[in-house]
Parts: structure tokens; sequence; C-alpha cells
């Protein structure tokens, strides 16, 4: 009798595991969410959710959360695949072949395939919707479906760090049937095939997503994220020591040194590909003179404004693009402060010193921007150069950078530029070429210069990133030396959280992702 | 705002001297008035002797010495670009007095002749002035500034004429109560029976008449004049940097009020204090010369 119900046991015990390895293994993915809510204190509310509107890097990153990206590109600019599987670049670069990734579905359960793809290239190079950051794929003239998961984009000319650009939140695919449900006002109700679906938004006060049960990636371990709205960033800092939020959006660098001290409290600052400087117009006024823009540039102490400004929240550059970009290089000659070689290089230049220069500045749109306005105010009037400053709010300011060289008033103006993926093209191109002066782009310091042009436009034709490499190294080294600006800081970008969150992920991009984190 | 039904000037209608002799003792009666007049003394003293009390540049950043707490050096601490910020509420005084006079200078300029002008002649030209008033009052002062700073842009001069012009209303409305119970008085009546023309009645019979409402609502728009220009600086749409004021120091201080508070505590006390000593002799002058009115 024992002996049967031995062999019995025997033959079910085989059975009998296998179906708890398979139980085990359907209960798995929902008891992997161990984290029912996090609370993320933003300082404004989106305007929009469409991923092609989107122009404010946080807003992109909530839009990546619902719309998940073609490639993920890592902390060391790594890309990885997402909703691309991979590509493939025809020899003269200007064809580009993309592989999509089989079995996903958007969370109203649109299949995700190349037609899908193909209506978002073609919304985003149709010319009467809006996209403010269609120049970062200005080169493609058209996308082509060549079946039911391979598309391919036909290039106007080669662009080498194209794959990167592919990351951006621009290039992100919205349901078909959503658009067609609700038109244009899909920016109000956004549906994508991502770790999280949009189920609250209460205007001025919260954006709530919860987790995606139909996400075709590893099951994120958050339940809900609520972004709450609180404008003021000393109550951010507040709500954060309290623990009413988990995680504090850009901190005052001020207090950042009394967070980071706290014990359940840690403060990540990764440096970002935001660049701050101040653009002098190339083409009109008393800063038409090279030597006027170097001698500028050497009177302005930037390691003394990272330090006692911003409190080590920014690094001054050494170069004119972000450190962690492709294409960075430290250039061998700085500009380390010196006010009398600036007032030599002023003489030499026969400087008018009874002129008055205008200064601009935006205030509260970039970490301590009108503070630092006022210390290089104060540094250029040392050496005896007489400057006005006024401070604008931000529209009136972008509009004043935007006018064409007949128009423009520009003489002095701080501004930041932070470039979407991790490569030197969009600081070097999009800034520096003739072709961005305004009114077509944002290059508003009005460089041109021919020699230079050629270089960015070779560097875009490059495949050999070797080759890539050598080309923005000559074009960083010309523009270094003319100095469209004077060279301010790189900033860091300043997330606090709660020390029981491990594993948060913080782009240089200025982006982070919650998704997989674990708390303790 | 002054509500025209309760402004009565009866006693100063009559022998102006000797009214002005009684007020003068009541406000010396007056403690908090007394309080009020020698707080104002300090802001003056300030505001003039700015330039032999500071020695130095309250404008030129030290960033070595920023946010430093009050100290032998800095008697107040310094700001977060390293400037003196006892300095800095000296010169700050200079500004906010000379927005205060140039404020309640327009107001004064436009608001009056406008006022006497309404109340002497009434009828049409009357009624076209007071709608016209009526529409600048629907508006809360301060959100009239802040509209008409975005008009005319930003800077120390366009402060003082959005803030002056958000206060013309005000004057208008005061006036013409006032001009409206003067104009009845027998002496009127008789400068008008003699054939003065009107330009001499409302000179010599009218105006001095209705002065002491006015000089109370100097006062009293001083220090209002004072606590919008400090709210439009903090906002960062008043005077421009750095020029040191009280508001836009405020503003700029607001992100260090954690760690170094003594940066927001100083401007917030010299605003406090400045707006105060008008109201207070403000409120003294209307109790000794204008008991009956309530501005």
């Amino acid at each position: 009798m024992q002996k049967q119900n031995v062999k019995r046991f025997g033959r079910v015990l085989p059975w009998g595991v296998i179906a708890a390895i398979f139980l085990f293994w359907m209960v798995l993915p929902a008891g992997a969410a161990q984290i029912k809510e996090l609370k993320i204190g933003i300082g404004v509310d989106a305007d929009t959710l469409n991923p092609q509107e989107q122009t404010t890097t946080l807003f992109q990153n909530i839009c990546d959360l619902i719309y998940d990206n073609m490639y993920y590109q890592d902390q060391d600019g790594n890309l990885h695949p997402r909703l691309l599987s991979s590509h493939d670049v025809s020899e003269d670069g200007l064809t580009w072949t993309l592989h999509l990734q089989k079995g996903v579905k958007f969370s109203d359960g649109t299949v995700f395939n190349a037609d899908v793809v193909k209506l978002t290239w073609d919304r985003i190079l149709n010319p009467d919707m809006r996209v403010p950051l269609r120049f970062a794929v200005s080169m493609v003239k058209e996308a082509v479906i060549i079946d039911d998961y391979t598309v391919q984009l036909n290039l106007a000319y080669p662009f080498a760090p194209l794959d990167a650009t592919l990351s951006m939140s621009l290039v992100s695919a919205i349901s078909p049937a959503a658009l067609e449900k609700y038109g244009e006002d899909v920016r109000q109700h956004p549906v994508g095939p991502g770790p999280y679906v949009l189920s609250e938004w209460v205007k001025g006060d919260r954006i709530v997503l919860t987790r995606n049960e139909e996400y075709w990636g590893k099951t994120p371990t958050v339940d809900k994220l609520t972004f709450k709205v609180i404008p003021e960033a000393t109550t951010r800092e507040a709500m954060l020591r309290t623990g009413e939020i988990d995680i504090c959006y850009k901190p005052l660098p001020s207090n950042v040194a009394s967070l980071d001290k706290m014990d359940d409290i840690t403060v990540e600052m990764p440096l970002s590909t935001r660049t701050i400087f101040m653009g002098l117009n190339t083409q009109k006024g008393v800063t038409t003179d090279k030597k006027v823009r170097q001698a500028f540039n050497y009177a302005v102490d930037k390691k003394a404004i990272v330090e006692r400004i911003l409190f080590n929240t920014a690094e001054p550059m050494d170069g004119p693009v972000s450190p962690k970009v492709f294409g960075y290089m430290k250039m061998d000659h700085q500009y380390d402060y010196d006010p009398d070689k600036a007032s030599q290089l002023l003489k030499e230049a026969g400087f008018d010193f009874s002129k008055t220069i205008s200064m601009r500045t935006p205030n509260g749109r970039y970490l301590f921007d009108k503070q630092v306005s006022e210390v290089v105010q104060a540094y250029l009037q040392a050496i005896g150069v007489k400057v006005e400053l006024r401070t604008y709010d931000w529209p009136t300011y972008v509009a004043g950078l935007l006018k064409p060289i007949e128009e423009s008033e520009l003489e002095v103006f701080l501004l930041g530029w932070g470039p979407l993926f991790l490569d030197a093209d969009m600081g070097l191109y999009g800034q520096f070429t003739t072709e961005v002066n305004p009114p077509k782009g944002l290059g508003s310091a009005f460089y041109s210069n021919p020699v230079y042009d050629d270089i960015m436009k070779a560097s875009r034709k490059a495949q050999d990133p070797k080759e890539r490499l050598a080309l923005l190294k000559q074009a960083s080294e010309m523009v270094w030396d003319d100095c469209p600006w004077i060279w301010l800081h790189v900033e860091k970008f300043v997330l606090a959280y709660s020390s029981k969150i491990k594993n948060l992920a913080v782009t240089p991009t200025e982006k982070f992702f919650p998704t997989y984190i674990t708390m303790e | 705002m002054t509500d025209r039904k309760n402004v009565d000037t009866d006693q100063n209608s009559g022998d102006n001297t000797v009214s002005g002799s009684r007020g003068w003792a009541k406000l010396k009666r007056n403690r908090a008035a007394l309080a009020g007049g020698i707080l104002l003394l300090i802001y003056l003293l300030c505001a003039l002797g700015a330039p032999v009390l500071f020695r130095g540049d309250p404008s030129a950043p030290d960033l070595m010495n920023s946010l430093s707490p009050p100290s032998g050096a800095y008697f107040l601490g310094t700001d977060e670009l390293g400037r003196s910020i006892l300095g800095r509420i000296l010169y700050g005084a200079r500004v906010s007095l000379l927005i205060a006079v140039g404020v309640v200078g327009v107001g004064l300029v436009i608001g009056v002749p406008v006022g006497l002008v309404s109340g002497y002649y009434g009828g049409k030209t009357d009624f076209i002035i007071q709608r016209f008033t009526d529409m600048m009052l629907a508006f809360p002062g301060f959100l009239l500034a802040l509209a008409l700073v975005a008009i005319l842009g930003v800077g120390l001069k366009n402060t003082v004429i959005s803030i002056g012009i958000s206060m013309i209303p005000l004057y208008i409305r005061l006036v013409r109560g006032c001009v409206l119970t003067v104009k009845e008085e027998v002496y009127v009546e008789a400068a008008r029976a003699c054939g003065t023309r009107d330009l001499n009645i409302i000179r010599h019979h009218i105006l001095p008449n209705v002065l002491a409402p006015i000089i109370i609502q100097t006062s009293l728009g001083m220090g209002t004049a004072i606590l919008f220009a400090a709210g439009l600086g903090f906002l960062g749409i008043g005077v421009q940097p750095p020029t040191p004021e009280w508001g836009s120091m405020l503003g700029s201080a607001r992100a260090y009020m954690m760690g170094k508070p003594h940066v927001a505590t100083f401007p917030g006390i010299a605003i406090f204090l400045a707006v105060l000593s008008f109201n207070l002799l403000g409120d003294g002058l209307r109790d000794a010369f204008d008991p009956r009115s309530r501005i």
C-alpha cells in the first residue's frame, strides 16, 4: 500500500512541479509590481501629449512613458532596440531601412506595424501639421512601406546621426484608431503602445498614468505614476522632505546641498546636454569684431559663476558642446578669467567705450538665469564696457530671438540649448551654420562662416564615426576660436527623490524613467 | 477706494487757518501718526543720505562673499551676488521714494484738474469723465498697473507711469466729490455773482478748500505706490536689474529662503516700514484735518 502510494506520488510529482512553475509564471508579472503609486512633483502642466507637438523635455518624458520610443538611448549614448528592432543603412547613406518590433499592440488594441510608422512619418513631414521640431528630421524625404514590419526612409542628404535621432519622442507613433476617434484632439487623449496609459488629467493639478497591462515589454514595477503640478520649487522640496511626494523635479540649486545632506533623500544630478551661453550678435553692433567677442570671454569668470551662483549644479564649458554628446572634445585653448587680457583685446580692437550695449535675459527659464546675466553684466562693466540689462517674459523673449538680421535688436543675450539626443550635430549644426540663422532657425548669434558650413555638411555625410569625429573636432575648434558666444556652462539635470527608490534611470537629456524602479 | 458720499470738507470750508492750526495740534497728539512721521523721517534720511551712509557701489557683485550672514563687515549680510544688503536697501529707498513721488505726481497732475472740471461743470462733461473713471475703477489697481506694464514695457519710467495711471481715477473721484460740496457754498455763489471767471473760482475758491483730502490721499497713495512697485519688481517686470529695488530684491531672495532667510527678511522689513510710515501718517492727517471722511 505504502509502496503504491510512493509510486503514485513519484508519478504525480513531476506534473505537480510543472504545474507549480506554470502557476508561478502566470502570477509573476502581476506580482512583480510591488509599488502601488509613485508621486512626482513637477513645476508646470503639459500643454499637449502629442509627441509630434511637444517641445518641453518633461512632457516628452511623459510621452515616452505612454508611447515608448523607437530606440532608447541610455546614459552613455548607446542605443537599445524598443519599437525598432534594428535598421540598415545603404552605402550612400540615403536609404534607411527600419525593422519593426513584432507583436506590439497599442493600449487600445490596434496593432503596431509598418502602416502606423508610415502614417507617423507622413504626419511629421506634412507641412500643415504643427511640428516645432521638424528641423531635426528635415533630411527625411518620405517613408515607404516595404512589408508589414519594414519601413524604408528615403533621405534628401545623408545624415549619420539619424539612428540617435530615432530615439527622440518626436518620432513616436500615436494609435491610428485614436487619431480617427479624436482627430487632433488626440493631444488630450494620448494612446500609445508604451508601458503606461493616461488614466486621468486634471488640468493644472495632476497627470495620472497607470500601468499598461498589455505592454509588450517587461512589466513595469509601479502601478500608478502621479505627476503633481506644484509650481513653487520650494514647495516641491518641502513636500519631498515631508514625504508627500516621492520625486521632486528640478529643486532649486541653492537648496541642493541641504537636500543632499538628508539621509532619506537622494539627489542625482547627471551632466545634461544643455549648454547655457551669452549669444553675441556676429553681424550687427560692437560684437561683430572677433577680438571683442574673445575679450568678453576672457572678462567673465565662469568658474565663479558655477560655484557661487549655481552651487555646482553646472560645469563651465570647455568646448562648444556638452561633454555628454558624441563629438565633444575639450578644447586645447581655454578662455580662463583674465580681465587684463580682455582689456588688452578691447584696446586692440579700438573698442568704443562710450557706447552702451544692451543685454537681454529671460527670468526663470534656466537655472538662476537672471542672476547669471547680472553677474556677466558686472564682469563686462568691470572692464569698462557699459551694459544695460533687461529681463523679458519667455514668449516675448523667444519672439525677439527669431527676427531676421535686418530687424534683430539682439546684441548680447542669454540662452540655453539642449540637444535632445547625445550627438554634437544638434549643437554645432543647429546653432552655428548659416542655414539656421533666424528666422529659419534659432542660431541667434547669426554666425555665418562658409568654411564651417562645408565642414558640418561633410560631417553629416560621413558614415565612419572616426571620420565624423575628426570633422566635428575641426568645426568645434573653428567656432570656439570665433566666439559667437560667451561660453558659460553646461547645466546638470537635478532630480531629488526618496532614498527608498532604487534603479531610477536618469538620462543626460533631462529625462527619467521610473518604469522599473524597486523600493526598499 | 473713496466713497464720495462720505467725503465731507465742511470743517475746512470756513476759516481755513484756524482749522489748520487746530489740525496740527491734533496731529501732534496722535501717537500713531507721530510714529509714522518719525519712520518717514528715517526713511527720507536713508533715501537722501544713501551715498553718505553707504560708501561703495550697491550693484557691484562680489561673488566670493555671496550669501554671507550679517556680520561686522556686512551689517545686514550679502545677497546671492555678494552685494551688501544694507547698501541695496539704502539705495533701494531712493528708488522707491522716486517711484512714490513720481506715481503720486502723475495722479495729482492729471487726477486733480480732471476731478475739478468734472465736479465744477457737471452735466455731460461730468458724465463722460465719470464713466471713463468707472471703467478704470473696474480693474483692481494692481491688475491695471500690470496690464499697463505689459503694454508699455518694463523699467523705472514705465513702472512710474503704469502705477501713476492706475491711481488717477482715485484722485478724480475724490476731488470731484469734494468739489460737489464746496461749489454749493455761499462764497462760491458770491464769486459767481460778482462775475468771476470759472477758472479763477476753481483756482482761488474751490481748490484751496479741497486740499485737505488730497493731501491725505497723497500720503496714503505713496504707501500704495511703494507696495505696487515692489509687487512689480517681485514679479521681475518692474525696475530692471541691477538697480537696487526692494521688490526685486525680495523676488530674487525667494530662492534662498530655506537656507539664508536674511536675504529676504531685510528687504521685506524695509517695504513694511516704509508703507507703514505713510499709512500711519495718512491716517493721522485724516483724523486731524478731515475727521468725518473715510478714505
